[in-house]
Parts: C-alpha cells; sequence; structure tokens
C-alpha cells in the first residue's frame, strides 16, 4: 500500500472543475480551414488536468517527448518543484534531490562522485539535469532506464550504495507529506483524481519538474540563434570551428542542439542509444575498467560493452566539473587533453576503445580556444531562473 | 519545393448538404403518367474554398508545365509561356477566395506564391502581408515572402526571415537557404557587386551554422 488518502484529510476541495472546463476548451474564430504547418511559437500549452504547462522552449529546441501516462500541467510542475527540493524526500530527512543536482552547478553537485543521504559515496559523478527531457537514456551506462520517471526511482529506492533512503519507507514518506496542508493542496491540485497521495504521484510530479529544466540561453546560441555576431569571442570563435572539425571531431559525439549523445522530441526518429569507451582504463590488457564502473558492461555483461558511457550534454559544462563519469578530470583543459591523446595511458590501448577516439594534435592557444567555445554554452540565466530554485527559499 | 497539401472535408459535406436541398421536383419523382421534361442542371455556388482549390490545382498545372519545359528543352518557351498563363489563372481564383472570404490566410499565401511567380514581386510580398497578419504563424508565407524579398534585392528582410525560421522550423529555414544560395549563384553568374559577396558569406556562414546545427534523428520539423 502506497497512497496515503487524502479523502479523509483534506478539509476543502481545491476548485479545480473551472480550470478543468477551460482546459477544455479550443479557441474559437479559425476557418475551418486546417491549421497552418506553423512557426513553432515559444510557449505552447500542453497536458491536461489543471492550467496547462506553458513550455518556454529555447530558440531551435524541440518539443519535448512526454511519456503517455505523465502529461504536463502547471500544479504538477509546481508540486514536482517542492518535493525536489524537500528534504523530508529522504530517508533521514538530510537529503533532498537538490542535495546532488544544485541549480548553481547546472543541477549537478560539484563533487568528484556523489554522496548519499548517509554519507556513502557514489561510485560515478552526479550528472547534469540540464535538458534532461530530451535524454534518450539515463544515468551514465544504463540501457534500461528510458524514462526520467524510471530514473528518479533510482535514487529514491538505491541501497548500494544508500541515496536518497527511501527503500522500505515509502509509506512513511507519504504520511511526511500528507501531514503537511500545503502539500495536501498541491497534491489535490496536480493529480485530482484518484484523490490520494500516492508514490507513483511523487514520482512524477519530480520528472515532470525535471523536464521544465531547459537551458539554451548561451552566447552560443545568441550567436547561432539570433545571428549576434559579437555574442562569442574571437577566441570563442575559433574554438568552434575546432569543435565542428574533423581533426578533433568532438560533434561526432557531442550533437545537436543538446551538445550530447542520443536524444528524444516529438516528431523525431527513435534511434538507438551510444555508449562510448574512451580510453580511460586498461586494467588487465583484456580492456577492463574498474568495478563498478565498468559503463554498460554492468549492465549487458558483454566483454565489448566495456567501458563504455553515453555522451553528456556539453551544455553548462563550465559549471559541472569536475568531469568523466568518474569525475577524474578537474578542468576542461585536462579532459581535451586526454581526448588530444587517445584516452589514458594505458587506457587508450584498450581494445574495445571507441574509433572516435583516435587521438589529434591540439597546440595550448588551441586548447584554451577550445575552452573558450564551451565555456560559450553556459547559460547564466538558467541557475538564477526562480522557476527552477528552491520554492522555500523564494518564499 | 513542399507542395502545401491542403484537405478540406468539409467540402465534401457541404456539396452533399447542398445535393440535399435541390427540390425533389428537380431530380424527378418517377410517379407522374406523362415524362417531365429534362430539368435544367442546379446551379451550385463555388465557395471560397472552392476558388482556393482551385487556384492550388492551377498552380500544379503551371508546375507540371515547367517540369516539362525542363524535360524538353526545344519546347521549353512554349511551357513557360503557358505556365504563366496558369498561374494568372491561380491567381485570379486566389483573389476570388479571399474576396469571398478575407480571413482566409492560406488564399493570400497562395495569391502570394503566384504573383511571386508571375514577376510582380511588390504585389506578392503585399499578399504575403495580408496573409501574415491574420496568421502570424503561417511559416509557408514567411518562406515565401523571403523570396520575394530576395527577387526585389530585400536582402537584410529575408535575413531576418530566416533568422526566424532558423530558430522554429528548420526544414522551411532549409528551404530558403537554399533558395538564397540560388539566388546568390544566379546574380554571380550575372553581375555581382559588394553587396552580393557580402551575402553569398552570410548564407555560407549560415548553410556551416545549419550543418553544425543539423537535429540528430530528425526527420522532419517539429
Amino acid at each position: 500500500m502506497n497512497d496515503v488518502p487524502l479523502i479523509l484529510r483534506v478539509k476543502f476541495v481545491v476548485p479545480i472543475g473551472i480550470s478543468l472546463l477551460l482546459a477544455g476548451c479550443v479557441p474559437g474564430g479559425r476557418s475551418e480551414l486546417e491549421e497552418p504547418a506553423s512557426v513553432q511559437t515559444m510557449e505552447t500549452a500542453a497536458g491536461t488536468g489543471s492550467e496547462p504547462y506553458r513550455w518556454r522552449l529555447p530558440a531551435g529546441f524541440p518539443m519535448p517527448l512526454l511519456p503517455s501516462g505523465n502529461s504536463m500541467n502547471a500544479a504538477k510542475v509546481e508540486l514536482g518543484r517542492h518535493l525536489f527540493y524537500d528534504r523530508r524526500l529522504s530517508g533521514n530527512e538530510t537529503f533532498s534531490c537538490a542535495s546532488c543536482h544544485r541549480q548553481k552547478y547546472a543541477f549537478s553537485d560539484g563533487r568528484v562522485v556523489a554522496e548519499g543521504s548517509t554519507g556513502e559515496k557514489h561510485p560515478r559523478n552526479a550528472m547534469s539535469l540540464t535538458n534532461v527531457a530530451y535524454n534518450r537514456a539515463f544515468a551514465w551506462a544504463d540501457p534500461k532506464l528510458s524514462s526520467l520517471e524510471d530514473q528518479a526511482l533510482v535514487p529514491m529506492l538505491n541501497e548500494h550504495p544508500v541515496e536518497l533512503g527511501l527503500a522500505g519507507r515509502k509509506r512513511e514518506i507519504l504520511e511526511r507529506l500528507a501531514a503537511d496542508p500545503e502539500y495536501r493542496t498541491l497534491f489535490s491540485q496536480a493529480f485530482p483524481v484518484p484523490r490520494s497521495i500516492r508514490f507513483e504521484h511523487v514520482v512524477r510530479a519530480i520528472a515532470a519538474f525535471e523536464r521544465t529544466l531547459l537551458s539554451g540561453n548561451s552566447a552560443y546560441d545568441r550567436r547561432v540563434f539570433f545571428d549576434e555576431k559579437d555574442a562569442l569571442s574571437l577566441s570563442a570563435e575559433r574554438g568552434m570551428e575546432l569543435f565542428f572539425s574533423q581533426r578533433t571531431r568532438c560533434a561526432e559525439c557531442h550533437s545537436g542542439f543538446n551538445f550530447s549523445g542520443t536524444v528524444v522530441f516529438r516528431g523525431g526518429e527513435k534511434l538507438p542509444i551510444e555508449f562510448h569507451n574512451t580510453g580511460l582504463f586498461d586494467l588487465d590488457g583484456e580492456g577492463a575498467y574498474p568495478e563498478p564502473n565498468r559503463g554498460l558492461f554492468e549492465h549487458t555483461r558483454r566483454p565489448e560493452d566495456m567501458g563504455r558511457f553515453k555522451a553528456p550534454t556539453l551544455r553548462n559544462i563550465e559549471l559541472t566539473a569536475p568531469y568523466l563519469h568518474d569525475g577524474s578530470a578537474t578542468t576542461l583543459e585536462e579532459v581535451i587533453e586526454t581526448y588530444a591523446a587517445g584516452g589514458r595511458e594505458p587506457g587508450r590501448g584498450n581494445h574495445y576503445k571507441s574509433p572516435l577516439v583516435t587521438g589529434f594534435e591540439i597546440s595550448e592557444s588551441e586548447i584554451r580556444d577550445l575552452v573558450e567555445f564551451l565555456k560559450s554554452l553556459t547559460d547564466r540565466s538558467f541557475i538564477t531562473d526562480a522557476r527552477f530554485s528552491d520554492p522555500l527559499q523564494a518564499e | 519545393m513542399r507542395i502545401s497539401r491542403q484537405t478540406f472535408s468539409s467540402a465534401t459535406v457541404l456539396s452533399a448538404i447542398a445535393l440535399l436541398a435541390i427540390p425533389s421536383s428537380l431530380l424527378g419523382s418517377g410517379g407522374g403518367s406523362s415524362p417531365s421534361p429534362t430539368p435544367p442542371p442546379p446551379v451550385m455556388e463555388l465557395t471560397a474554398r472552392d476558388h482556393y482549390e482551385r487556384g492550388l490545382k492551377l498552380r500544379d498545372k503551371a508546375w507540371e508545365l515547367e517540369e516539362k519545359a525542363t524535360k524538353e528543352p526545344e519546347k521549353a518557351e512554349k511551357y513557360l509561356k503557358k505556365a504563366g498563363k496558369e498561374f494568372e489563372k491561380a491567381a485570379r481564383s486566389q483573389r476570388e477566395a479571399i474576396k469571398m472570404d478575407s480571413r482566409m490566410y492560406q488564399a493570400y499565401s497562395s495569391l502570394g506564391y503566384a504573383l511571386r511567380r508571375l514577376g510582380d514581386y511588390a504585389g506578392s510580398i503585399k499578399a504575403y502581408d495580408q496573409g501574415l497578419a491574420i496568421e502570424p504563424r503561417y511559416a509557408e508565407a514567411i518562406e515565401y515572402r523571403a523570396e520575394a524579398y530576395l527577387g526585389l534585392g530585400r536582402l537584410d528582410e529575408a535575413k531576418d526571415a530566416y533568422m526566424h525560421l532558423f530558430r522554429a522550423d528548420r526544414a522551411r529555414a532549409d528551404e530558403l537557404l537554399e533558395a538564397m544560395q540560388k539566388w546568390v549563384d544566379e546574380k554571380r553568374a550575372t553581375a555581382g557587386d559588394q553587396m552580393v559577396e557580402d551575402f553569398a558569406a552570410w548564407v555560407a556562414e549560415r548553410t556551416q551554422l545549419a550543418v553544425q546545427t543539423a537535429m540528430v534523428g530528425s526527420g522532419r520539423t517539429w
């Protein structure tokens, strides 16, 4: 039993009927001719239930693909924001999702590897939630996690290591939430039917909030999407050329509007998830990576999947140091030098290494240019946007 | 070139209603002793939609003739002349449609297209402006108006239109960029000048950026 009924606890019912009716209305006055193949508006209503969520898509970004069981509405997103920042959502009430996904670090944590609510260290670096709505895969190398809803359960229920520490404590958590009048209101607005607080509602609301974490207002975006010639420094312009060049081949793995591996979006083709062995380790001359960070191999047990991880987004990469799946690179310069060398010694000889990681010649000034370009992908508005901030601090 | 495929299921419905409204005496009851004189065919009023669709068919016919001109160069002049006539007829049909439904932005866009193909760039832009005043999000009109701007050498306005489409409708943006490159090639073949070269540099840069930002896994716009 993972739900706590609201019907006995809620003393008044929020008048959602009116908004439900309004949400179903279609603007009148349009000719009977079909809708235009129109230019996408920057704000688009979506979802059902309470007031529709109004997307604010950055220029050039497609509409995210939503899972069938979790439509967007404004109340759900707001509930998700509250839950995301709420420490009551950890077993010992010391941790929240935001403990490892901090807005000032573009929703990563600034640590080498993440740390759970009991102080246990996670084997891998916390990933940024920048544009997570478009992810085809979640975590560094888990092919089974195909939705944010599935992914959100991992830190909640994980026991090795403990992250939020909710395993076996779902009912306790729901009771904590139901005891708070504000949450009773927020849940009833976000999930009018059934009128109870359920664990799946918690998960869906957090995923809905995470889908809103869109970032596409960087100097690069102003240069490319708004044709602002001086948005990038000359150094960043040179870096951009290098980034997309055949010499460095950075864009082979970090591609498209999100500078990442495979993405999903409405109307887009569903492409296979890509994972890459970048030649960081070869412990035994047979290609072994250190346990438990063996990438896709941990899930498939196929030798050729050893050390294969997904390419994360490079948007806001300046804010998400340290780098790589194990946080072993402190700076962007170090990452570039590693790729320029075709990996690390002796990992660069790993016979499972991606053929894309061949190494390349690059001068020190070119590394500076490339780093300047990567820094031009920083979206400062993303880390100060009140819509994504802790609602309790905002109040 | 993208062909706008508009389907109007309500057309069929309205035609059916019109047929039902015809008095049965006109259709013949068959119950009389002497044969009735053959009734005159009912006069069907053309709707704005009918005119619009007719205009599209005429445009399609013009395209077919242009294609024939490409395939049979020896008869190209004849085919292109005929195509011009069809574009003229298409423009007339769209004007009729607009006369009957002044909010039909698609008809303004199709009128703009026909006029552009007839070389009347100013008239074309005016038609697109009118259509876009009704439906500012109509990407087809934004793209084709920009091509009319090219025809008049209004390059800054064409560039603005491209940037607008680049942010919101990449397929249309790509088509416009192709048209811009064609314009550059044609101008260079005749009498290029600094303005053309500046624009050519801009087109080259935007082409490179378009390739770099190509949407992985996208077979269409979104």
